[in-house]
């Protein structure tokens, strides 16, 4: 389900499949965000690693809470390599969902992950920048008597926050830790052939 | 559409072709549908005869993006179905109408419509900054199509020339401007990741045609765009996108109280527009059938019994829209053949185009054939340069009551589509498009000069069936036949009517007849003149 990277792209040429940003369409950039312990962060602050974000709302009953697992699972799978990778999750609910909050929400079950969110408008700018969907809906039976449907893929972003690839929601928690297993394993054979030619 | 919807349980498996459309070929009428376009295609480019639309600005759903789309689907549907061995027909017709769909005449409206309006959007406070290129953003109405065309011609003929960078470019250099051109430069895999952005930031209700409005029409071509890419490039797009768009709409509901599709979704205002009209129903059922045959089959009996008139000697045409809401309102259930019919009322649009596409790919044969036979009867077919198509006419009806409204879309492409496509066309070209096996086999692939092929079929007895005639009554026409992925070292015959003619133990001049081989490829030079059956035979 991965729509950008080598297998999807089959009559891509090596040299496409390792840039940056195979979609034709610029996807993701800077932000500027809160995290779950109150600090500013922006892209860079996790520069090095792979970055996996998931936007979502902590009142969301199914979605969030199947990608959250999901993720969890395939750091799992991918076990010291998860170390590479920095998982966010970042709030489309920032009403509600403040730092504190996000850090209760994903503490235990979803602990490898880290919550993002911030004001409005910041929340605003990186959902436009990632294209993401995400609209309240008035829903008596939901806590608050909303909810924030929203969109439901996963994003990959490489070491220096540059988009690499994304996936949907229909991917497994086996499928998304092979796949995020390869990416790794590329950028491992990119730093070779760097080393190589020097 | 939430009862429709979550109450189906969607198959993935397609019916199979069942029967072989291709071993019957063209009949003289489906020809000359295929001739009128061919001459349409081959009009300078500028010349838009034949296809004036009364909006003078390309607004109307009858502009020349949506006959020159439909032209395309019709030629895809009548090669994918019924001429799979004659490529050469199709081919060069194709290429021609993308190259007009990239002409300014076609998408320059956008500079205008992208500042939106106070129908699309009544609570606009002022125009929007326009701007010119036509497929950033929004204008799913064309880009969808642009979408579709490209990616239905890469499965058809095995070629990614539309996915070569800059292939799709949209050029702006008004003369007095003087200030260079403007290009916008795509192609099919760019544009196709650009509609899928726009799919994934709407929460997957779909692209905008003019800002602020959805049609639900409109965001289906891109369906068909996303299954063509997927089977050329081997993504598994598709798949999330009709997945999604579902589950969006089925959460919206896309049907209106009467139980018909909405028209178009405002989204500032977040409330529907219906037009009551068949389009709503029959543009919108015969493009989503393809991927979701289940919903639209579902619903066809009870939405098409709203709109046909029936009169008793089989011929079909549409009640006015204003009788429809009568009959709705009066509570009348049951045939609605019976019901008078509101002269007063003005057409404007492709309806009845709409609702032959619909019949033909929900194969609808009474319908279908009721409709063709009105048009034939009442809509003034006519004959030009050996194409056939029903002229323009803005008169909704004869002094008898009976409609002739035409328009330049249902006139040059929609009845040929109807006519050319067979029952589930779409729906067969979207699940199983050829695979690369099909493109290993033999085909015509030239003519010199270009003849009517009323058959052209490769079958499994290792026989490649051509029906050829020369487009000039009793007159000998000295052609040029190329013959592409010719099985190499295999022996060969050639036959004509019947008739044992060469074979590859004699390659040579015989009468009129001059055959050559080179490698993959054999070339006959022969005379044709009436309906000539050729048959070449490996061993």
């Amino acid at each position: 389900m991965n729509h950008n990277n080598k297998q999807s792209y089959c009559s891509c040429t090596n040299e496409e499949t390792v840039t940056n940003s195979p979609s034709r369409v610029a996807i993701g950039g800077d932000f500027a965000l809160v995290d779950q312990d109150g600090r500013a962060v922006n892209r860079q602050t996790y520069q090095g690693k792979f970055i996996l974000i998931f936007f979502g709302f902590t009142h969301c009953r199914v979605v969030c809470p199947r990608a959250l697992q999901r993720i969890t699972k395939a750091l799992d799978f991918l076990g010291v390599k998860a170390q590479r990778i920095a998982a966010l999750y970042i709030s489309v609910d920032p009403k509600r969902d403040t730092p504190r909050v996000m850090k209760e929400f994903l503490h235990g079950e979803y602990s490898g992950i880290t919550g993002l969110t911030g004001t409005g408008t910041q929340i605003d700018e990186v959902k436009a920048k990632f294209r993401v969907f995400a609209k309240q809906a008035d829903d008596p039976d939901a806590t608050g008597g909303y909810v924030v449907p929203h969109t439901a893929l996963t994003y990959l972003l490489d070491q220096r926050g540059d988009y690499l690839a994304h996936f949907s929601d229909a991917i497994s928690a086996a499928e998304l830790a092979a796949q995020l297993e390869e990416h790794l394993a590329m950028s491992g054979r990119q730093r070779g052939e760097k080393h190589m030619e020097i | 559409m939430k009862r429709a919807m979550t109450t189906l349980h969607f198959t993935s498996q397609p019916t199979s072709v069942v029967i072989d459309y291709a071993a019957a070929g063209l009949d003289d009428t489906q020809i000359a549908h295929l001739r009128h376009i061919e001459n349409l295609a081959n009009q300078l480019d500028g010349d838009w005869s034949r296809m004036g639309t009364a909006d003078p600005g390309q607004e109307w759903l009858d502009a020349y993006r949506y006959q020159l789309a439909k032209a395309a689907y019709s030629l895809g549907l009548a090669h994918f179905h019924r001429l799979p061995a004659a490529p050469c027909v199709f081919k060069p017709i194709y290429e021609s109408i993308m190259r007009k769909m990239l002409r300014r005449d076609v998408w320059g409206y956008w500079k205008d419509t992208s500042q939106s309006g106070k129908f699309i959007n009544p609570d606009l406070q002022e125009l929007r900054t326009p701007w010119i290129d036509p497929v950033v953003k929004e204008n799913i109405m064309y880009s969808g199509h642009l979408h579709a065309m490209a990616g239905m011609y890469a499965v058809l003929f095995d070629d990614d020339r539309y996915a070569q960078p800059g292939a799709l470019t949209f050029t702006h250099a008004p003369i007095f401007w003087d200030l260079g051109p403007q290009k916008f430069e795509y192609d099919f895999r760019k544009l196709n990741d650009v509609i899928y952005w726009q799919m994934v930031e709407s929460g997957w209700l779909g692209v905008p045609c003019e800002p602020n409005c959805v049609f639900l029409i409109c965001n289906q071509f891109p369906m068909l765009g996303f299954r063509f890419h997927d089977h050329r490039y081997g993504t598994s797009i598709s798949s999330e996108a009709t997945a999604a768009y579902r589950d969006a709409w089925e959460r919206k509901g896309m049907l209106d109280k009467q139980g018909h599709f909405h028209y178009f979704w405002r989204i500032q205002q977040d409330n529907f527009f219906s037009n009551g009209r068949v389009s709503s129903d029959a543009w919108l059922g015969a493009v989503m059938h393809a991927w979701n045959p289940e919903v639209v089959r579902e619903l066809y009996p009870q939405q098409a019994k709203e709109w046909f008139k029936h009169t008793p000697d089989g011929l079909v045409s549409l009640l006015a829209p204003t009788v429809v809401q009568a009959i709705r309102a009066a509570g009348t259930v049951g045939d609605a053949s019976c019901m008078m019919q509101d002269l007063t009322y003005k057409w404007t649009a492709p309806e009845f185009g709409y609702a032959a596409i619909w019949a033909s790919e929900l194969g609808d044969q009474k319908v279908l054939d009721g409709l063709l036979a009105h048009a034939d009867l009442y809509m003034e077919p006519t004959y030009e340069r050996g194409g056939l198509y029903y002229p323009r006419n803005d008169r909704s009806w004869d002094a008898e009551g009976n409609m002739t409204y035409m328009d330049p879309l249902t006139g040059n492409a929609l009845i040929a589509y109807a006519r050319l496509n067979v029952p589930n066309g779409l729906m067969h070209l979207y699940n199983q498009p050829w695979e690369q096996s099909h493109f290993l086999k033999p085909a015509l692939i030239d003519m010199n000069p270009r003849l009517d092929v009323m058959r052209a079929v490769y079958q499994d007895s290792e026989e490649l069936l051509l029906t050829l005639r020369g487009r000039k009554a009793a007159e000998l026409v000295d052609t040029t036949l190329t013959i592409g992925n010719v099985p190499p070292n295999r022996k060969w015959s050639l036959s004509r009517d019947g008739v044992l003619l060469a074979h590859s133990g004699d390659v040579a001049r015989i009468n009129t007849l001059h055959v050559e081989q080179r490698k993959n490829i054999l070339v006959f030079k022969c005379q044709i003149s009436e309906a000539t059956d050729l048959s070449i035979r490996w061993e």
